[in-house]
This record gives C-alpha cells, sequence and structure tokens, in this order.
C-alpha cells in the first residue's frame, strides 16, 4: 500500500512496544530442580532468572509482556504477584498466558497468532536470558533495516565466542553472513557435539548472489530474537516447525519460495547468554559474579528486599550472615541472610542461598546451595546444584555434576558417584508438580546411593526424550566430564583459548599441540582389552561384536579403525610353527567377526593394506601374508576383483621390501586370473582426504 | 657475507632475496593463437609488447635478478631469440627446455635442482602493471610458507574471439585481519556443496569467503616447500594441487603428517638455525625465521591492474585494457597512417604499419608492418604482425594472426584467424575459428576459401 507509507513511522510510535516471554524450557535439563520450580524462577545468584529478563525488558523501554508458560503457570502467577512487576509503578503491563497444549516455542507462536496479540514488532525471549545488553539499540537497527530490505523479518542476537568458552555452552551453530550487512545467508543449527561433523555443508547457489560471504563460527546465540509481526504468521504456516533455529531459520532460509531474511546483530562487549543447561548454569553464575554482567551484579539488589554488598575477591553478603571466626569465604561467593557457616568450613566460587547452615569443617567449591539447605559437618561439596532444602548429613561427598531436587537428604558417610540427579518428586516426567507441597512419593530408596539417612531416588532422563537431547544432556551436564568429551570431539581438545577472545591461532600451535592423538590411544587400548577378554575367555562373536560396536560409536570411530586394531590382533593368534592348521582354525572362530567389520568395498581393500603392513613388520610375519588372504577370500570376505586391483594399484609403487611380500600372493594371483580372464580389476578408490 | 676479492679491497656483496621461476609453456586456450606457426604465448603481444616483458619488468622492480625460464620445445627459437637478443632488460636470464606435457608441479620438481633459495614462480601470462612491493613487503613481515597473489578481476567488455569464457568460480577463504588464505577451492572441482571442514571452523572462527577474486599464479615459496612439492610426486599442478593441500595442512595436522609436511617442516627449521642470524641481522623485522610455519598468505592486489591471459576473450580483454592506459604515443612514428584515417584514442598502431584513406579503427591493436587498405573499418579486433587487409573490409571483435590476409570486402565478426591464412574477398562470418582450409559448413553459401 504505497500511499500509506509516509504514515507508517507515525503509526509504529504509537505503537506499544511488547516482548514475548516463553517461561517455558520445554526441556529437562535442569531436572530434577525444574520439577518444583519452573526454570525461569530457580535463583541464579540467589535472584530468580525472570527478574534478569525483566529487567532487561524494563530497560528497553518495552510496554507490553506475554509471558506463555505451560506448567507450574499457578507458581509463575504466585510469584508475579507478589513481585514488583505488578506493583503500580511497574514499567509495563504483564499478561500471562497458559497453554498446556504448547510443547515447543513453535506451538507458542502459533498460539500467538491464533490470538492475534501481536500487531508490530516484538522481542522474543526466554525467561531464563541472562543479558546486559541495549536492547534499544537493537531495536531501533531492526526498524531502520525494515525500510531498506522490506523481507527482514528477524534480527537474532548474537556475541563473539570462542567456541570453547563456558558461556557458549558447546553451542556450535555456524552462521554464514553478509560481512556488509550482517544478513544471515546461510545458518548450520549447533549439532551439540553429540556426533561430531567433519564438515559443514555449504551450498553453492549462495553465492550467486553474494560473492562476499563471511564464515562466523566465533558466534553464541543469546536466545534473543527481534521478530517482526511476519514471523508468527510464518509459524502458523509451517506448522511443523518446532524449533526456533533449527526448524524455523533453516526452513525459512532454505526455502525457494520465501524470500524472507534474517540479520544478526553481533554484540560485542554487551552480555547476553541463556541458561539452558547445568553447564550454562555454571558459567552464567560465575559471569555475574565475575561482574560482566554488569550492572546485573548480585550488589545491585534486583529484588526488593535484597541487601547484598560487593566486598573484595568478589565475595557477595548479605548482613546477617553469620560466619564462625574460622569460616573463609574464598572468592566469587554470594551469600544470603541468615545463613550460617561453622568453623574451619571453607566456601569458593559457590552460591549460597538464604537460612542455609554449613556445619564446621565443610568444603565447598564451585557449588549453588538453593535456600534452606543444611550441609553437615565435615562434608565436601564440589561442581553441584543443591535445590532447597537438601540435606548433606555429616561426612558427605556430593561430587561434580550431582544435581539433588529439593528435599533430597543424603548421607552421612558416603560419597555421592558422579553426575548423580536425585529427586524426591518421584521419576515420572510426565506429570510435572504444580505445588512444591504436592506428595512427596515413597518410591524406595537405595540406600547403597544415598546413604543411611537418605531420601530420594535417582531421576534419569524420560524415553520419550529423543535420543540425541538425552546425549546432549550429558554433555552438558554441569561439570560434564571434560576427558568423556575430548573424547567425542577431538576438534574441541585443539585449541582452548579460554577467552572471549576469537584470535585465529597460529598454526604451529596446531601442529605442535597435537591432542587429536591422544584419545586415539585411549579406545585402542580399549578395542585390545576387549579383543584380549574375548580370546581368553572365549566370548561369541555376538557379543564381541557388540561391544566393538559400542566402542566405535562411543568414540565416534570408523571401522577402519577397529580393523587397524582387530587384523593384527587376530592375526597374532596364528601360531607360525602350524601355520595352516592354526590359521584356519583361528578364522574358522573369528572369521565372522572380521568380515562384520568390512562391509563395503573400500573396506576389503583397507583390510589388505592392514594386513599386508602387519606382515612387513617381522619378517617371520611374511609367511602369513598368503594363506591369510587366501582364507579371506575363500570365506569370501574379499572379492576376488578386489583383491586383483588392490593387487594392481600396491604394485605400482612399491619398495623392495614391500615388493618381496606381495610376490608371495603372486601364485594366488595368478591362479585367480586363470580363473576368470577378462578381469581386469578396478581401481579401488584411495580413501578420500578432502 | 662479504668476499674479500683478488685486489684486497672488501666489499659487501648483496644476497639476493628471491629467484624467480617464469613457467612459459604453451599451454592454455589459446589456440589458435599461441600455435607453432604463430608466436608462442609468452611472446604474443599485449598492447604491441611480447606477454613476457610485462613478467619479466615486473620481477626486475622487486630487484629479482635470477630468472629461470621454462620453455617447451616448440617455442624455444623464437623465444629464446627474443630473450637473448631483443629483451633489453637487466635480469640473468637462464633457459631451460622442457617437454610440451609438463605440468606446473612437474615442471618446478624438473628444474629443483637449480633452485637454491626462496623463490617466486609465475606464468608468463600473468599481466601485471602493479607495483610488486607491497606484496613483495607483506610476505617479507609474516614470513609465510607461500605468498598468493589475488586479484579483482575487471569486468570483461565483451567482444574478441569466437570462444566465450565460461568460467568456474574459484572459492577462496582468507582472514582478512591476518591475510592468511585458509580456503581454496576449484569451482568444476565443486558439485552442489562445498564443505567447510570442522578442524578450519576449529581454528579460524572467522573468515571470508570470495567468489570474486582470481589467482594472479604469482606465488612466493619458501625454499622448503619445494622440499614438499618434490616429496609429493603425484601432484601435477601448483595452482590446483599444491596450493590447496598447503593450505589444507594449516589446520589438519593429521594430513600435513600424513603427507610428509611436518617431517620436511621440522627439518627446514634445524635447517635455518644457522642461517637465523643472518637474516635477523639483514631484515630486522623477519618474524621469528627460525620457525618456517606452515601459513599461506593472500595478497589482493587493491586496485591496480593485473590480468590472466588465459583464454582469447581474457587476452582481449587485456589488450584493450592495457592499450588504454598505455600513455606514450598510441601509434609509432614510423606508422603511416592517412590524413583522411581515423585512429581512436583507444588504440594502438605499430611500426611501419600503413593505413590507407577513409580507415578508422576504435578500441583495436595494430601491430606492426601491417598494410591496410581504402575504407576499412577496424572495431574491437587486435591484428598482429604482418597483417595485410584489402579495401573495404570489415573486422568487429576479431583476432587475427601473423601474416594474415584478408581480401576485398570481407566482413569478420568475432572471428579468429589463425597465422598465414587468407581469408577471400566478401567472405563472412560470425562467431568462426578460422584456422585451416577445412571449415564445416563449407557446402553452404559460406563465402571463404582458404589458401
Amino acid at each position: 500500500m504505497p500511499p500509506k507509507k509516509p504514515k507508517q513511522p507515525n503509526i509504529e510510535a504509537e505503537e506499544k512496544l511488547s516482548a514475548v516471554v516463553i517461561a517455558d524450557s520445554f526441556d529437562q535439563h535442569l531436572m530434577p530442580l525444574t520439577q518444583t520450580t519452573p526454570r525461569c524462577l530457580l535463583p541464579l545468584c540467589n535472584v530468580p532468572l525472570l527478574e534478569y529478563t525483566f529487567e532487561l525488558l524494563a530497560t528497553a523501554g518495552v510496554e507490553e509482556v506475554f509471558l506463555f508458560c505451560r506448567v507450574h503457570a499457578a507458581t509463575i502467577k504466585q510469584y508475579l504477584a507478589q513481585s514488583k512487576w505488578t506493583k503500580s509503578h511497574a514499567p509495563f503491563g504483564v499478561t500471562v498466558i497458559v497453554s498446556q497444549e504448547a510443547l515447543s516455542v513453535g506451538d507458542v507462536l502459533r498460539e500467538l497468532d491464533g490470538k492475534s496479540l501481536i500487531r508490530t514488532d516484538f522481542i522474543l525471549i526466554y525467561g531464563d536470558v541472562v543479558s546486559n545488553m541495549n536492547l534499544g539499540k537493537a531495536l531501533e537497527k531492526h526498524r531502520n533495516r525494515k525500510a531498506v530490505d522490506k523481507n527482514a523479518i528477524m534480527t537474532m542476537v548474537v556475541k563473539d565466542a570462542s567456541p570453547n568458552h563456558p558461556t557458549r555452552g558447546h553451542q556450535e551453530a555456524v552462521f554464514i553472513t553478509d560481512g556488509q550487512t550482517q544478513q544471515l545467508l546461510h545458518y548450520v543449527p549447533s549439532d551439540y557435539g553429540i556426533a561430531p561433523r567433519k564438515s559443514v555443508p555449504v551450498s553453492v547457489e549462495l553465492f550467486e548472489k553474494h560473492p562476499a560471504v563471511q564464515v562466523r563460527y566465533d558466534l553464541m546465540d543469546c536466545c534473543i530474537d527481534i521478530c517482526s509481526v511476519e514471523v508468527p504468521a510464518l509459524f502458523t504456516e509451517n506448522f511443523d516447525y518446532q524449533d526456533i533455529r533449527r526448524d524455523f531459520v533453516t526452513g525459512i532460509l532454505g526455502s525457494e519460495v520465501l524470500d524472507s531474511t534474517f540479520y544478526l546483530y553481533p554484540l560485542t562487549h554487551e552480555y547476553g547468554a541463556r541458561v539452558a543447561t547445568g553447564q550454562l548454569y555454571d558459567a552464567i553464575s560465575r559471569d555475574v559474579i565475575g561482574r560482566w554482567v554488569f550492572p546485573m551484579v548480585p550488589d545491585c539488589n534486583l529484588v526488593e528486599g535484597d541487601q547484598y554488598v560487593h566486598k573484595r575477591n568478589h565475595v557477595y553478603q548479605e548482613p546477617l550472615v553469620k560466619l564462625s571466626r574460622t569460616a573463609e569465604l574464598d572468592r566469587n561467593v554470594v551469600i544470603g541472610n541468615h545463613s550460617q557457616v561453622g568453623e574451619n568450613s571453607r566456601i569458593t566460587c559457590s552460591v549460597i542461598g538464604r537460612n542455609c547452615t554449613i556445619g564446621d569443617n565443610v568444603v565447598i567449591d564451585g557449588a549453588y546451595l538453593f535456600d534452606g539447605t543444611v550441609v553437615h559437618s565435615g562434608s565436601r561439596v564440589h561442581r553441584a546444584i543443591l535445590g532447597y532444602q537438601v540435606t548433606v548429613y555429616e561426612n558427605t561427598t556430593v561430587s561434580d555434576g550431582c544435581l539433588l531436587g529439593d528435599r533430597v537428604q543424603v548421607g552421612p558417610n558416603i560419597a555421592l558417584p558422579r553426575s548423580v540427579r536425585l529427586s524426591r518428586y518421584g521419576t515420572d516426567n510426565a506429570q510435572v508438580l504444580d505445588h512444591s507441597d504436592q506428595e512427596l512419593t515413597t518410591g524406595e530408596v537405595d540406600l547403597a546411593l544415598v546413604g543411611s539417612q537418605g531420601l530420594g531416588e535417582k531421576w534419569v532422563p524420560s524415553d520419550d526424550e529423543d535420543e540425541v537431547e538425552v546425549q546432549y544432556m550429558s554433555l552438558t551436564a554441569l561439570a560434564a566430564d571434560v576427558a568423556a568429551l575430548t573424547l567425542a570431539n577431538p576438534h574441541l581438545a585443539d585449541n582452548d583459548d579460554g577467552g572471549l577472545s576469537d584470535s585465529s591461532q597460529d598454526s604451529m600451535d596446531e601442529l605442535e599441540n597435537d591432542n587429536a592423538l591422544e584419545p586415539e590411544d585411549a579406545f585402542g587400548d580399549e578395542v585390545e582389552a576387549t579383543l584380549d577378554r574375548a580370546f581368553k575367555e572365549d566370548h561369541a562373536v555376538n557379543d564381541t561384536l557388540l561391544e566393538l560396536k559400542g566402542l566405535r560409536f562411543a568414540n565416534n570411530k570408523t571401522n577402519h579403525d577397529i580393523r587397524v586394531i582387530l587384523l593384527p590382533k587376530i592375526l597374532d593368534l596364528v601360531e607360525v610353527q602350524q601355520l595352516r592348521t592354526s590359521l584356519a582354525a583361528v578364522l574358522k572362530r573369528w572369521g565372522s567377526l572380521v568380515a562384520s567389520v568390512i562391509n563395503s568395498d573400500t573396506d576389503q581393500a583397507d583390510a589388505l593394506s592392514i594386513i599386508s603392513s602387519y606382515c612387513l613388520e617381522a619378517s617371520e610375519r611374511t609367511i602369513l601374508f598368503m594363506p591369510c588372504v587366501k582364507y579371506l577370500y575363500d570365506l569370501d570376505i574379499v572379492d576376488e576383483d578386489i583383491l586383483l586391483g588392490w593387487y594392481a594399484y600396491v604394485n605400482k609403487n612399491v619398495t623392495d621390501k614391500e615388493r618381496l611380500l606381495y610376490q608371495k600372493l603372486q601364485p594366488l594371483i595368478d591362479w585367480l586370473n586363470e580363473a576368470e580372464e577378462d578381469d581386469s580389476g578396478d581401481e579401488d578408490d584411495d580413501e578420500d582426504e578432502d | 657475507m662479504f668476499l674479500v676479492d683478488q685486489t684486497g679491497t672488501s666489499k659487501y656483496q648483496i644476497v639476493p632475496e628471491f629467484q624467480a621461476v617464469i613457467l612459459a609453456g604453451n599451454k592454455g586456450h589459446l589456440y589458435p593463437l599461441a600455435t607453432e606457426d604463430n608466436v608462442p604465448k609468452a611472446l604474443l603481444p599485449v598492447a604491441n609488447r611480447p606477454m613476457i616483458s610485462y613478467t619479466l619488468q615486473w620481477l626486475e622492480q622487486t630487484g629479482i635478478q635470477d630468472v629461470i625460464v621454462v620453455v617447451c620445445p616448440s617455442s624455444e627459437t623464437q623465444l629464446t631469440h627474443y630473450l637473448r637478443t631483443v629483451y633489453e632488460g637487466t635480469a640473468n636470464i637462464d633457459i631451460v627446455v622442457m617437454e610440451e606435457y609438463y605440468s606446473t608441479a612437474e615442471a618446478l620438481r624438473h628444474i629443483s635442482s637449480r633452485i637454491f633459495r626462496d623463490f617466486v614462480v609465475m606464468t608468463c601470462d600473468t599481466v601485471l602493471l602493479s607495483s610488486p612491493q607491497p606484496f613483495f613487503d607483506a610476505h617479507r613481515s609474516a614470513n609465510p610458507a607461500l605468498s598468493a597473489l589475488f586479484f579483482h578481476p575487471t569486468k570483461s567488455e565483451g567482444g574478441g574471439g569466437s570462444t566465450k569464457d565460461s568460467e568456474w568460480p574459484l572459492y577462496v577463504g582468507l582472514d582478512p585481519r591476518e591475510h592468511q588464505l585458509l580456503y581454496l577451492k576449484q569451482g568444476e572441482r565443486v558439485k552442489e556443496n562445498l564443505d567447510i571442514r570442522t578442524s578450519l571452523l576449529e581454528n579460524f572462527q572467522r573468515f571470508d569467503l570470495l567468489t570474486n577474486l582470481q589467482d594472479a599464479h604469482v606465488y612466493i615459496f619458501q625454499r622448503w616447500v619445494l622440499d614438499f612439492i618434490l616429496v609429493q610426486k603425484h601432484l601435477p599442478s601448483i595452482q590446483k594441487d599444491v596450493l590447496p593441500l598447503l593450505v589444507k595442512c594449516q589446520y589438519r595436522s593429521a594430513l600435513a603428517e600424513a603427507e610428509g609436511l611436518t617431517e620436511i617442516l621440522k627439518r627446514a627449521k634445524a635447517n635455518t638455525k644457522h642461517i637465523a642470524s643472518v637474516s635477523q641481522w639483514t631484515t630486522k623485522r623477519s618474524a621469528d625465521p627460525q620457525n618456517p610455519a606452515l601459513r599461506c598468505n593472500i595478497y589482493v592486489e587493491p586496485k591496480e591492474f593485473v590480468g590472466r591471459a588465459t583464454s582469447i576473450p581474457s587476452y582481449c580483454d587485456i589488450n584493450k585494457q592495457i592499450s588504454k592506459m598505455f600513455t606514450d604515443q598510441r601509434t609509432h612514428p614510423t606508422a603511416e597512417v592517412h590524413m583522411r584515417s581515423q585512429v581512436g584514442a583507444d588504440s594502438m598502431v605499430g611500426n611501419e604499419t600503413k593505413l590507407d584513406e577513409r580507415c578508422s579503427v576504435k578500441r583495436s591493436v595494430i601491430g606492426a608492418h601491417c598494410t591496410i587498405g581504402k575504407n576499412v573499418k577496424i572495431v574491437n579486433s587486435i591484428l598482429m604482425d604482418y597483417v595485410t587487409i584489402e579495401d573495404g573490409v570489415k573486422l568487429d571483435g576479431c583476432v587475427l594472426c601473423n601474416n594474415v590476409k584478408i581480401m576485398t570486402k570481407a566482413q569478420l565478426k568475432d572471428c579468429e584467424v589463425g597465422a598465414g591464412l587468407v581469408v577471400d574477398p566478401n567472405a563472412q562470418a560470425k562467431n568462426e575459428r578460422i584456422v585451416s582450409s577445412f571449415v564445416e559448413g563449407e557446402e553452404q553459401d559460406m563465402q571463404i576459401n582458404f589458401a
């Protein structure tokens, strides 16, 4: 409608600036803490997360907030009723929308469209985002851009962060942008390090319109989007879109019909992150304590009635804390009113809620204790989150990655294993409780796990959660096992500069600290151990195969990696003195295992190469070569034409030693050639290096 | 560092920094221009000067004195003659003859025994009018394993020859802040998707990916890279094989290891130790000479003219652009242009060439010793030496090789005519490659007959 155009700015100015806040997380990352408290009300540095989000919106001049809840709606409403956001001086009005059916962000936006609540650009944010950015500037940019590019529908706020930065939380999304306009041209969503990808595909068509693009892997998603009115409508049109990144952004960008465009708004000096996982809860807490999110720091007392004071070494303390004379708050500690710490206890890098009691000789390091938690004398809590009113009895160790739900009790005199999640509200995730005063389950308590006075059962992710999510959870759990992580993704080990800087690494560094080899060795040892056991205890082939497969997937290896270890191991079994008989016996016993790791033509050639290099290692092994290959041929593990092709290929470029070995194969080759004259043998593909 | 000569007076001897290798083979898509009966590629005229003279001059500007020119047997005589007697530069030119089919990396392997220090490799079809200093200074300051010169190709004006360039894009990834070359992929080797390695992303989290750059095929290599090229016997091309592999090895240590690069680097490191003191002494700011890190640099020529004559259209474009930039006298003093003929300000006429009356020459380059009749129109064309054009001929977008004769009133548009051919009177041709007496479609009203 061209005639209306000059009027438009006025209309927009009159429109209320609104924000859509999604209070539900739609995931289980912080279970079982979120069984009783919605994620947006979990305390981060003793302030409910929602306060951070609302504060950000208030500073941006938002006038209208739609808060979407699914579970715990009553709790959220109750919290809002007593908070400053519903007082008469509140900067914006909050409309709480409860929708039990919404199971994803997509559902929320479709509902938003259905109710046609939004008539202008809006801010889409989650109830658990912590940021100090100037949203106003981003909004202005978004609006100005719409004047230039009327197809612009969304501005995504991102922040520079090197891939291994803790606050990035293993997001491995790749953004391909137009360096000048910051238009997002291609988006490869994060796979969360589950199946480390070898490469990222970029369509060639992209370059037809944009001859020069920028590839950005140094960006983390702040989960703050400025959306145009069209966004909810697009979700309604594409009713299968669930996730806003994985489905919506990739879907619309890949669409040939729609020419809607996305833009990035990169933050450089501001902060923005979402508490999406346990690991991020830890990282963001540290950032808040370390004043990276200034002015949102504990001593600005976001919640009315808080009285935190900032002391040296980033210790934030309320006035009514009772510290014994010898208790030590080392550094980076937040501790709330009416909490007390006993003699010789030491607290480092931790957050202690209100009304907590910490006994004598307790060590608390990197832990988060919600209100009313009691830690008895002689216990240690290390990198864990303890919910409301948790009790840790005497001489108990809560180790890395534990998440203890409300009112769980552990101890005395036990050590909880790593990464255990305990709950007293059952492990049935389908019905999430709406009130914390609901009955506690009386399920059987595993006293061996939680101790003689313990209360609580082990919580495990529910089955309906898809497998990828579950794996991601274990990876991003608080204090996820760094060693396991390194195994899963050798790239991560390569460069950990830890800082926010995205300086490209000197290539020499990479050559020198080639950590990628270490995990492989670990994997090799494991496979060897498995095989030794199988040979010694005479396992069934299928069981061994299953174990090998498990190892392979766990370490993200290929069949080649298995073959390299398996074949020499099997050949080691052969006794050279009684070559024929023992070889026949060994291959009869284990041949099917060998066969099962050799699938394609390339695999066969690869196996032949492995065997030949094994035989080259020691001179007495050379006699093994021909019979072994012959048996593999007889067992149909190696095809005739592959063998001939391989033979022709390796003979092109050989050393003397190799030639001697290959000559042993000549009778077999001749025999094969005679059998089938027209066999020319195809070249086997060499392992693709691209 | 200094020698005492016989007379006993000591003086400093300048240690040359680089050697240069010019690959002057006949490869390319320049048939029928670069053939045995015409001239070798290196001697094709660009604004009435042999192509290779631009390359040599550019090298001389950097102070490089030792130049090895690799030629193929078919062009040996002509090229040797030119380099030994006609060319007036100061460089010491070493001519090496190699079989025609040798590819670029093979050529380097062949002459490796003659290369003693860091070296520059270029082809004769790169025409550079830019100053080499910024490129060389960038190389000196970062001290990478190699530096490559890239440029923004000038848009083709079209016209010139019967073929059209269907060039594949070159995908170039570079870190603009560090001038590091991170990704290199020939368009013809890409199917649907470019695959960007995770290891690349891990090591270089932010880089530009461009398709609007072209490789000038000018590289500065450290000496040890030659060792690597010697090991990699199966790699045929520097541009298409060696360079991408080195670029990949920057972030794929396992690959570098497998290809034997790590080993060579280690050795190179050990060898540089004793030279280190020298280079520290000569250049103050050499970036850690003890550490010949595997790093590929890219220098993107900001504005000055660089072009590559790899095909007939690009050859024509370069001719036009350079003749436009030419500031000296456009018409050679010995040329005779009739008063009533017009030669445009964007055209050039070579020595001893005669133009009769009522001729018009626009956006064209006419070589030496040509004879042009009356009422001839030449637009957008290149005429080499000893071309004869009779009255009333019209040429548009044509390339005529040496000794071509075009008879009365012939009209040619977008054609190439091979050396020594005669085009009949009243002949008409469009988009034709005229190379021999046999032409397809002869039986129709085609009026061309060839001697």
